[in-house]
């Protein structure tokens, strides 16, 4: 059963429609990437899914109940959480109080604690003191991932993480995203960087100007199909 | 094109043109309420107005200024202390004292302002309530007015007044009633004074800025200094009105207290309330509020306390559910306003605003004699006459020049400097303008001077002139598929000439045929009245001012436009979005450009996407030695300090060379503009060129729309001045050119928007170290999707640039829609392709005439050539002999040239290559009138039955004779 | 000596002033509302503890902390009701719904307790004063300017030692965000409020013990409270002290010049601080 999905979720920003019913699922223990040019709607998806963006309680089921329209708080309390675009840390807060507030909202069992996470980015346990905004944009974005993993989440949304990172710090992140896997946790990432979605996900949807274009397991995908979904036609 | 539905300017909305006479009506009543109102409806009103006068100041302030002021209340008590002591401590009237009061609390309001308008926002707020305990405390001090205690008006003071006892003996009243009305009277005046006042403000263009500032917060970072300047005016003037109400109020009171005249809850939480309740950001909400409040106050007067309670509620209320308030509501719901300023539309004849005429300046001609004082009785009225002078000889005035004289219309041009253009400027010189060379007989020169179009068109987009070329585009229509269009469409070619160069040619012409041209000669002031305009200019040689008479006159000069501003034309968008600056230089670069001729280089560097024109660029002067940079710089900066040094760098870094020799000749710096008049036109001046439309070089549009503009003008001055056309046919310029003039304004600004998506596709807009940004160039080179999906987009962008480099339709199908232009009942002809792109030929009327080459004796001429030259052209076929004949009689009846030419076999002009049978898009008894600017102005597709009478009916209509 | 007097008072009086800023602050700082019913909420306050001490015969003690009870439910409740449907971008709503509250406050105490000048009874406590050498310090004053310290330190170690200070931490960074975190800004913003309120009870309790107040008080108080609040900058709870003591410093340096210039030294000060450091004294580095 999935442990995750979506039912035709739309998603609207005044007149202008940006999902046209996705459907959608992930099941335990998955990774999906979610792939597509600018535009085709990927962040809003994952917006959706964290409780950001107002969605038909149907539109999303988690572990067998509606979440659709849920606020944030709620939807982390269950277990999602989200890395979000851009790394968004606390500038006032340190690092490790970063890392800290990350599990304000649910406090569950699991394999990640503040140990843990320094277990995984060393480089913070040396800067744990610092403020956020001093780190180095790969160090700032390990706090951010290490923010979202102290809930414990069952599912895991991660927002263009690779963005504007030197390609040996996106090599880290993506050897972090595998011992998250590791842990048990499902996985979304959404992505740019094609070739590292297909690395990392067991499943991948390519969305295209808001709908799924394509589904399937990067084996069982060609080049071509990919590229058709990407650019439609 | 114009299309008329679209464009049609209205200045009123009907509900205003039945309010304001009910509101010119309600004035009046109330006016003469003291003749029959007892004393305590009197005082009532006299509440209801003072808060419409307070809260339309702070609605002033707060609504359209954003400025959220919590302490008003310091002008309404320095008012009220102001008064008392002018009355009693300098025994003036108290009414004059309430006036003084109110000069003195806006001299107040300019220190104090210099340290609230430091603080934003809620500091502002809570910065004006500081400044006003202050003034309460420092009042508080004035020990002759009672220290903190107060004081009371003598009685003596009001009995002595002398409109207090008219009052007293006319209304037979006791001293205080009296007061009491003197004081309603006051007060009603000043509310009228401060409605209408706002109301002038709003619809005026500093008004217009403002809330054009307040509903975009980013703008008005951007725009600096003249923001300051209107909230700072705003500022003053809402604490003037604020220190006359106080004034008055305790002038009608006669007793002060230090916390009754500074009380925050009086005067400014009621007020707040009353705005906000009513509506604020409108000048009905505040009187509408000032209504509720007193009913409010009426109905739970017993209540006191009860009352207070209730007003909080009800205005949190409003601000929660309604934040525009009840007239936001009704505003929203049946779109109705009685005080029509949000729309951006062309006011009645808006006063001239007086700060921007120098004070030397004649009122009016004639009266000139009735001021006994004035010395210059001695000297000679006017030093000049003439029929037209013209404002500057840039494009716009020189061709205006030179098109009046070739029309034999004696004119005048002054131009502020010593010599034409010294700077190349504009450049790209498109078909319409080469063909207004063409009738006035110097395209061959033009020609002569210019880079022809084949040299024009490979536009590149590079990362240096010397590094990666990204891509390049055909332009100027030399891509083969682009061609033909350009070819089909003039008889005349696109080409480059610089401004330096293309100015001599026009401005000699001009005066080769009669222009009388007088340079270092700088225009002052003007005024005008029913037959003439007199212009104050300077000699700038012998620093002499002297007045020039003329019957019309032209205000050419450009983007810094007096005569404009003097005239008070209506202008939106805004100046300075962007910083640009030009450097000069001389360098051999044809290495770098044999192989890819072209006009313009654009170079796609980190930084070189800040301000300016969308990138950084090379173009071509003269080909391949002179050039010059343009570069943008941020507009809040101002213009950097530029070293020669400095701007080799800049060009070394464009050129990505090194090595190569390259001398700077010179620097200027510049703005990137987007602002059109509403009005291009009033009275007997008009204006044209820069001085109303002013916008980027994207789109090569501005000199080439500033000649097209004087070429509409000109021949309706010549019809007028010469009484064959009455005078209403000069309104239909600015019906034709002003939608031309926002149309390209909007055009070239988007024309830089679209540069953006290229850089961030490029990704040189991310953050990042040099080595960052060339890892994210050289991404696009890579096997895989993603690079795929760059290079795909990156394609698509730089096509989209065809809009501002092949964009034909905007250079040639500007369409017109007038008086002076008759619809045949068809509906406007479909756009086979996009229209900005591609120019898409028709009689339609309105539309310029389509060029064809037909034959004349054996040599091929174009329709073009056949019309224009300041006559009217009537073209139809042998079966439209009928035509013949009309064109004849109007000719007589108008005493105008009509040239009616029959295109047929065996007639002097022949459709040799059967391309006017199509073109017409009439039948052979058809007949197109073109305008002496072209444009078609009626057709008919049969003979009519009455041809002659058909005829003169157009003519009558297309000059305005009636 | 007087001098060093003036000072003395000055600074005991800049803790005062700094009880006052302290919830607005907090507010201010957290949320970015700017409440121009502080004022009146203090005088609430006292009124509050004046029912305590007057109408149910409780020592002052338990009154004030009955009345921080009552004011920690009625600022929960009010921000959760009303006041975080004004917060947002524009400046207007917040501004007005706070001014309407003050004059619904104002009158409702003047309704409930008449126009009357009150003051709490310290059971004698406030003629108790303290010797230093030469110069006497009031019992009160010491005591109200340890209160306020020990207040801050309250506050800071909630807001540096504690998962919720954190979350209110967060939120003012980042209000998007925090609720990722789970953090519900609506409740965040009502504990605030709430806790703020219990600030302006302690606050009140010192405003009404210290000297006379009547219902219609508040809005001087409250400027007080501002100009302590942006003399500090809004930089850390110390700096809001800070700001207070130079509040009260002027104060008392202008009156010792002439009594009646002792509120106009202060504003003078203000606005002075505000031409050359507009951001206050203290402003936030980070961020």
């Amino acid at each position: 059963m999935a442990l995750l999905s979506t039912n035709g979720l739309t998603a609207f920003y005044g007149d202008f429609q940006a999902l046209y019913g996705i459907s959608s699922e992930i099941s335990e223990g998955e990774t999906v990437a979610i792939i597509g040019a600018n535009g085709a709607g990927k962040t809003t998806y994952l917006s959706a899914l964290a409780g950001l963006r107002a969605a038909g309680r149907s539109m999303i089921e988690f572990d067998g109940s509606q979440i659709g329209g849920e606020k944030p708080a709620r939807i982390l309390s269950l277990g999602i959480a989200m890395v979000p675009e851009g790394r968004r840390l606390f500038p006032s807060l340190s690092v490790e109080e970063n890392l800290l507030v990350g599990n304000y909202g649910r406090k569950a069992k699991g394999p990640w604690s503040l140990e843990a996470v320094y277990r995984l980015f060393p480089i913070l346990r040396e800067r744990r003191r610092q403020n956020s905004s001093s780190l180095s944009g790969g160090q700032q974005q390990m706090v951010a991932v290490g923010r979202a993993l102290m809930s414990n989440p069952r599912l895991l949304l991660c927002d263009e993480i690779s963005l504007g990172l030197a390609p040996s710090v996106v090599k880290d992140i993506y050897a972090a995203i595998a011992s998250i896997r590791a842990s048990g946790a499902s996985v979304i990432v959404v992505e740019q960087n094609i070739n590292q979605a297909l690395e990392v996900a067991d499943r991948v949807y390519c969305f295209l100007e808001g709908r799924v274009t394509l589904e399937g397991s990067p084996v069982n995908l060609t080049m071509n199909q990919i590229r058709s979904a990407y650019f439609g036609g | 094109m114009i299309d008329s539905a679209k464009y049609s300017v209205e200045n009123s909305t009907r509900a205003s043109r039945i309010a304001l006479p009910v509101l010119a009506l309600v004035v009046v009543a109330l006016a003469l309420a003291p003749l029959a109102a007892p004393r305590s409806v009197i005082l009532d009103l006299f509440f209801v107005l003072y808060l419409i006068v307070l809260a339309q100041c702070w609605n002033l302030l707060a609504g359209y200024g954003g400025l959220v002021s919590v302490g008003q209340q310091a002008y309404v008590g320095a008012g009220a202390y102001f008064t008392y002591g002018a009355s009693i401590l300098l025994g003036l009237d108290p009414l004059a004292a309430v006036v003084v009061a109110g000069i003195a609390g806006a001299a107040l309001s300019i220190p104090t302002a210099l340290v609230v308008f430091r603080l934003q926002g809620a500091y502002f707020a809570i910065g004006t309530w500081v400044a006003a305990e202050v003034y309460r405390l420092i009042f508080a001090q004035w020990k002759d007015l009672g220290g903190g205690t107060g004081t009371s008006l003598p009685s003596s003071v009001a009995k002595g007044m002398a409109g207090v006892s008219w009052t007293k003996s006319v209304l037979d009243l006791k001293t205080s009633a009296a007061r009491d009305v003197v004081s309603y009277w006051f007060i009603l005046a000043l509310a009228v004074l401060v409605v209408g006042a706002s109301y002038w403000f709003l619809r005026s263009r500093r008004g217009l800025a403002l809330s054009a500032i307040r509903d975009n917060q980013a703008a008005a970072e951007s725009v600096g200094v003249d923001v300051v300047r209107s909230k700072m005016a705003v500022y003053v003037f809402a604490s003037f009105g604020a220190a006359l109400a106080g004034g008055i109020i305790f002038f009608q009171k006669a007793s002060i207290t230090p916390d009754s005249a500074f009380s925050v809850i009086e005067w400014t939480a009621f007020v707040f309330f009353v705005v906000v309740i009513g509506g604020i950001g409108t000048l009905e909400g505040p009187i509408i509020g000032a209504i509720i409040l007193f009913a409010l106050q009426n109905w739970l007067s017993d209540y006191a306390t009860w009352y207070l309670i209730l007003l909080g509620a009800v205005a949190s209320a409003v601000m929660l559910v309604a934040p525009k308030g009840i007239w936001g509501f009704v505003q929203a719901k049946y779109d109705f306003s009685i005080f029509p300023t949000r729309r951006r539309l062309i006011g009645p004849d808006t006063p001239v605003p007086d700060y921007t005429r120098p004070v030397q300046e004649l009122a009016t001609p004639e009266p000139v004699g009735i001021r006994g004082s004035d010395i210059r009785l001695e000297e000679p009225m006017f030093d000049i006459e003439t029929d037209v002078l013209i404002v500057g000889s840039g494009p716009a005035g020189g061709s205006a020049a030179a098109l009046l004289s070739a029309y034999g219309v004696p004119n005048v041009m002054i131009e502020k400097y010593s010599w034409l253009a010294n700077t190349p400027r504009a450049h790209i010189t498109n078909q319409r303008t080469m063909e207004i060379l063409r009738e006035l007989g110097i395209e061959e020169d033009a020609i002569a001077k210019s880079v022809p179009q084949e040299l024009m068109g490979n536009n590149v987009f590079c990362t240096s002139l010397a590094g990666e070329e990204i891509g390049r585009l055909l332009t100027w229509g030399n891509h083969p598929s682009r061609r033909a269009d350009y070819d089909l469409a003039s008889p005349c070619r696109i080409c480059d000439i610089p401004q330096t160069l293309f100015e001599p040619i026009v401005v000699g012409k001009a005066m080769e045929m009669g222009t009388i041209a007088r340079f270092k000669t700088e225009y002052v002031s003007h005024s005008q009245d029913a037959s003439s305009v007199v212009a104050t200019v300077r000699d700038r040689v012998a620093d002499q001012t002297y007045r020039i008479r003329s019957k019309y006159m032209i205000g050419a000069d450009g983007a810094k436009s007096a005569v404009a501003e003097h005239l008070g034309l209506p202008m939106e968008g805004r100046m300075g979005i962007e910083g640009s600056m030009n450097i000069e230089f001389e360098a051999d670069l044809s290495r770098y450009v044999a192989h890819r001729p072209s006009v313009l280089y654009w170079v796609f560097q980190p930084g070189s996407n800040i301000g300016g024109i969308g990138a950084g660029v090379i173009r071509m002067v003269r080909p391949w030695s002179k050039w010059l940079s343009i570069y943008g710089y941020l507009v809040e900066d101002g213009p950097p300090e530029l070293t020669d040094a400095d701007a080799e760098r800049i060009v070394r870094q464009l050129v990505g060379d090194d090595e190569i020799p390259i001398k700077i000749t010179r620097k200027s710096f510049w703005t990137v503009n987007n602002m059109s008049a509403r009005r291009f036109s009033k009275g007997r001046v008009f204006c044209m060129g820069d001085a109303v439309h002013r916008h980027p070089p994207s789109n090569g549009l501005g000199s080439n729309t500033s000649v097209q503009d004087a070429y509409n003008l000109s021949w309706k001055l010549k019809l007028v001045l010469d009484g064959k056309a009455g005078e209403s046919l000069l309104d239909t310029y600015n019906e034709e050119r002003q939608p031309i003039g926002r149309q390209i304004v909007a055009r070239a600004n988007k024309s830089i928007d679209d540069y953006r998506p290229i850089f961030e596709t490029l990704g040189l807009t991310d953050p990042g170290s040099p080595e960052d940004i060339k890892r994210r160039m050289e991404a696009r080179k890579q096997p895989t999707i993603e690079a795929e999906a760059r290079r795909k987009a990156l394609n698509r962008y730089i096509r989209r640039k065809s809009y501002e480099f092949n964009c034909h339709g905007v250079e040639l199908g500007q369409r017109y829609a007038s008086q002076a232009v008759i619809p045949d009942g068809t509906p406007e002809p479909e756009f086979a392709r996009d229209r900005e792109l591609y120019y898409h030929p028709t009689t339609w009327p309105g539309a310029h005439l389509p060029h064809v080459w037909v034959e004349a004796r054996k040599k091929k001429v174009s329709t073009i050539d056949l019309a224009g030259r300041g006559r009217f052209t009537l073209f139809t076929g042998i079966s439209g002999s009928g035509w013949v004949e009309a064109g004849a009689r109007a000719q007589a009846e108008f005493g105008i040239e009509i040239r009616v030419i029959q295109i047929g076999p065996g007639c002097e002009i022949s459709d040799t290559f059967g391309d006017w049978a199509l073109a017409s898009e009439v039948g052979d008894s058809g007949c197109v009138l073109v305008r002496p600017d072209c444009h078609v102005s009626w057709r008919r597709r049969e003979l009519a039955a009455n041809p002659s009478e058909a005829l003169a009916g157009a003519m009558r209509q297309i000059l305005a004779k009636r | 000596m007087i001098w060093v007097d003036t000072i003395v008072q000055g600074i005991m009086l800049g803790g005062l002033y700094a009880l006052f800023a302290t919830g607005l602050s907090l507010i201010f700082g957290i949320m970015r509302l700017v409440n121009l019913a502080h004022g009146d909420f203090m005088v609430l306050g006292a009124f509050a503890v004046l029912v305590g001490v007057e109408s149910l015969g409780l020592g002052i003690i338990a009154s004030a902390i009955l009345a921080g009870a009552f004011m920690f439910v009625l600022g929960y409740a009010l921000q959760h009701l009303l006041l975080n449907r004004t917060l947002g971008k524009d400046l207007l709503p917040p501004l007005l719904v706070t001014f309407g509250l003050s004059i619904i406050i104002q009158n409702g105490l003047l309704e409930g307790f008449s126009a009357d000048t009150q003051r709490l009874k310290a059971g004698g406590f406030e003629e108790v004063s303290v010797q230093f050498g030469a110069i006497s310090v009031g019992a009160m004053p010491i005591l109200t300017f340890c209160s306020a310290v020990v207040v801050i330190l309250l506050l800071n170690w909630l807001f540096y030692r504690t998962e919720t200070g954190r979350a209110f931490r967060a939120t003012s960074d980042d209000p998007v965000t925090a609720q990722l975190m789970g953090i519900d800004n609506n409740r965040i913003f009502s504990l605030a409020m709430a806790l703020a309120m219990v600030v302006v009870a302690i606050a009140g309790l010192y405003l009404g013990a210290r000297a006379t107040f009547d219902p219609l008080i508040g809005p001087s108080r409250l400027i007080f409270a501002f100009e302590a609040v942006i003399i500090g900058g809004l930089g850390s709870l110390w700096g809001t002290l800070a700001g207070g003591v130079v509040l009260g410093l002027a104060q008392a340096i202008g009156a010792q010049v002439n009594p009646e210039w002792q509120t106009l030294a202060g504003h003078i000060v203000f606005l002075a601080v505000l031409i050359v450091k507009p951001r206050g004294l203290f402003p936030r580095t980070a961020g």
